[in-house]
């Protein structure tokens, strides 16, 4: 596991090991370690060490695809007069990022059955694009400053000369609650997660009145189900300076690589370079350009150690969505042993 | 169903044994054959996945004389659930060790 893959200049260097490990669940424990390198709300980036590429992937699979979360799944029109067709309308407002905490809510057993308040939420929209309020408006605004954004009550208008819209935004979705869903959640843990998500353009006259039903789904199903913009890993960077490398070469050497990656220090007036922080490195070879660097520099992955980055979309914090990830391959691997066993009975 | 050659000569056997899971892929795939085929006891681990329209995964486990399929299997399941369970935890731990030391800087 400690062979690290070497980078030449055209080509992988992968020394694998002649034998198999045995797995042993002990020396697992030695070695494994977890860094949380930073965390926020939304972006997590932590280092995952001593594990194999198996676990990482399965890990960054399930994130992608199967943890659930909550997207509006059916939409009732009761009227749509805009210029975006229906169907349309329906798919863009799937996409909209909804708040709601996926793991308050169960799946819908049956797509047809009743929405109730365990398994749904209920949004609405109803607006509407009046000739009269925006030719007053627009009369008003015309004259004193034209082609000028304003607001009114809590519709954005745009002018310009002639044209005049409405424009819709995901703020103007209301959600309405079911059932005792009032005393559990509040309009800002189950509504948007953005308001300036674009719907609709109206013009006067138009009109759309929706109501919106989000259930709960996995992303494998269709990909507004997604809990994560996105997840991923890649093997931490290893440099090796084989030789010093002193004066404009070191600073050449720096150039070739991100800010912070080599550093520089003066002994005797001469510069020498040493590597400072090989995770900035982001394996752009840019050194085997140069020939006084042949022979002189090792770029290598260590592979048993991933730096990972969780991504999410605003409605759980990524290190709940870690937790979820790790509770789904667990489930699985138990799945997987009952029919396993069901199969050697037959 | 096609099934592997070998199956369809040689037939399932305490030893020899394919294993076929509806709706799953490379996700358990990878896992259990990297946990089994590291055993001293499995001669031969591998999954594969015939065809992408085929929605199922199928797991060849082999083992050496004095083995069962079944209880290698068994094994190797519980390994990863040790294995998957320590992941957990850790996590858990850096993640409260990581906002003590935030929230006191």
């Amino acid at each position: 596991m400690n062979n690290p893959i070497i980078m030449n200049k055209y080509s992988i260097e992968r020394t694998l090991g002649n034998e198999v490990k045995p797995y042993n669940y002990d020396e697992f424990v030695k070695n494994f370690k977890v860094n949380i390198i930073n965390l926020s709300e939304t972006d997590m980036e932590f280092d995952l060490i001593g594990v194999d590429v198996a676990l990482a992937n399965s890990l960054r699979r399930v994130i992608i695809s199967e943890v659930p979360s909550m997207a509006i799944e059916k939409v009732h029109i009761y009227q749509n007069t805009s210029y975006v067709l229906d169907e349309i309308l329906a798919h863009r407002l799937g996409l909209i990022p909804l708040k709601a905490d996926p793991r308050q809510f169960k799946m819908k057993e049956d797509e047809n059955s009743e929405p109730n308040e365990h398994d749904s939420l209920v949004y609405d929209m109803k607006i509407k694009c009046t000739k009269k309020d925006l030719d007053a408006l627009a009369h008003k605004q015309y004259i004193s400053f034209p082609g000028m954004i304003l607001f009114l009550s809590n519709i954005l208008i745009y002018i310009n000369d002639e044209q005049l819209t409405f424009i819709v935004y995901s703020k103007h979705i209301k959600w309405s609650p079911l059932g005792n869903q009032k005393d559990i959640f509040t309009e800002k843990s189950v509504g948007m997660i953005n308001d300036d998500i674009l719907i609709a353009k109206l013009r006067p006259g138009q009109e759309i009145e929706l109501k919106m039903y989000a259930v709960k789904g996995i992303p494998k199903d269709h990909a507004k189900f997604q809990s994560v913009c996105t997840a991923w890993y890649r093997m931490m960077p290893n440099i090796k300076l084989l030789d010093d490398i002193k004066g404009n070469d070191a600073l050449l050497l720096q150039s070739c690589f991100p800010k912070g990656v080599i550093g520089l220090k003066s002994y005797k007036g001469v510069l020498v370079a040493h590597v400072e922080d090989c995770r900035k490195e982001n394996s752009s070879r840019n050194v085997f350009r140069y020939k006084q660097f042949d022979n002189k520099i090792l770029l290598s992955k260590i592979p048993d150690h991933f730096i990972f980055t969780i991504e999410s979309i605003g409605a759980m914090e990524p290190s709940s969505i870690f937790f979820e990830a790790i509770n789904i391959i667990i489930k699985k691997v138990n799945n997987a042993l009952e029919i396993a066993l069901n199969q050697t009975e037959v | 169903m096609a099934e592997l050659q070998d199956d369809e000569d040689i037939g399932p056997s305490e030893l020899d044994r394919t294993f076929i899971f509806e709706d799953e892929g490379h996700t358990l795939g990878s896992l259990i054959t990297y946990v089994l085929e590291s055993f001293p006891e499995t001669d031969f681990c591998a999954y594969s996945i015939r065809h992408p329209s085929e929605n199922k995964m199928y797991l060849r486990l082999k083992v050496k004389e004095g083995n069962t399929v079944e209880d290698v299997f068994k094994h190797g399941i519980q390994e990863l659930n040790k294995m998957l369970n320590h992941v957990k935890k850790t996590f858990k731990k850096s993640i409260s060790a990581y906002e003590e030391n935030t929230s006191t800087a």
